[in-house]
């Protein structure tokens, strides 16, 4: 089990499942472990009028780059900006954009990224409806 | 009859820059060749099409030298032709594993990469639009 040690943390990072009485400076050791969502079931039945609502409000949707998705949600007017060129996007730096994803791509892998997050800015006419091809 | 489907991940729509959500899968791609050439790419889920399509100048930046693949031809909705190019891909996604697939690799631009029915052959796959969630398992 990984230890973290040699940490402060303000009792804002911390939500106790028991209070502690604590005197300032007191050192305390902690046991931080890490939340696996591996073991949770999703089960969809035909029949089921099961609460659909507690099903999405207690899961924890994963995904690959979930960092990039998130700034690409927050930043959508920035990567208008991109439009009709291919970005390359690694945590919240994009690290080149262009019409060229060789090009972009090599600038990535020259910067030590060996498995860039390469992709396109749609322009986003009002009023389109999407399909798939 | 009632029938029940158990999936392994779930995973949330993404957002598109004109703020819509689509089923989306963001994983690793490469050839089956030089897997530690890849890139991490996005592909909607498109049940609708037959086969995976990709944009061509992905596969070019992953090194394949396109037309040396098979033709193959997709017929869009307005009856409009594509032509593209099959390669062997591998996919890998953390949570789902790794699938070899045969990518089709378009010859002009294409906006959207598509997973198509025969990705969906390799993975157990369902939808509540309402939700905006998707769900998977692997090896159905």
């Amino acid at each position: 089990m990984p230890v973290l040690e040699a940490t402060v943390l303000s009792p804002m990072h911390l939500e106790l499942a028991t209070p502690l009485s604590l005197r300032k400076g007191t050192r305390v050791a902690i046991t931080v472990s890490e939340e696996t969502t591996v073991s949770e079931e999703a089960t969809v039945s035909e029949e089921a009028t099961v609460s659909e609502e507690t099903d999405a409000a207690t899961s924890s949707p994963k995904g690959h780059r979930q960092r990039e998705q998130a700034w690409r949600l927050a930043n959508k007017e920035v990567l208008n900006g991109y439009a009709d060129q291919w970005v390359v996007l690694e945590g919240e730096e994009i690290i080149a954009h262009g019409t060229e994803p060789t090009e972009l791509v090599q600038v990535a892998r020259d910067r030590g990224i060996q498995s860039p997050y390469i992709f396109f800015v749609e322009p986003t006419p009002s009023g389109v409806v999407k399909i798939g091809l | 009859m009632p029938s029940s489907i158990t999936y392994d991940h779930r995973f949330a729509y993404a957002h598109d820059p004109d703020g819509e959500q689509y089923p989306r899968l963001s994983f690793q791609l490469a050839t089956t060749s030089e897997p530690k050439l890849a890139l991490d790419v996005d592909a909607h889920l498109d049940c609708g099409a037959g086969r995976s399509l990709f944009n061509g100048r992905l596969g070019s930046a992953l090194g394949l030298d396109i037309l040396s693949g098979s033709e193959i031809t997709f017929q869009a909705t307005t009856g409009a032709l594509l032509v593209a190019r099959v390669h062997p891909m591998r996919l890998t996604h953390p949570d789902l594993g790794s699938f070899d697939l045969d990518i089709a690799f378009s010859s002009s631009d294409i906006h959207r990469n598509l997973l198509g029915r025969d990705f969906f052959n390799l993975v157990q796959i369902g939808f509540r639009e309402r939700h905006m969630m998707f769900y998977m398992t692997p090896n159905p």
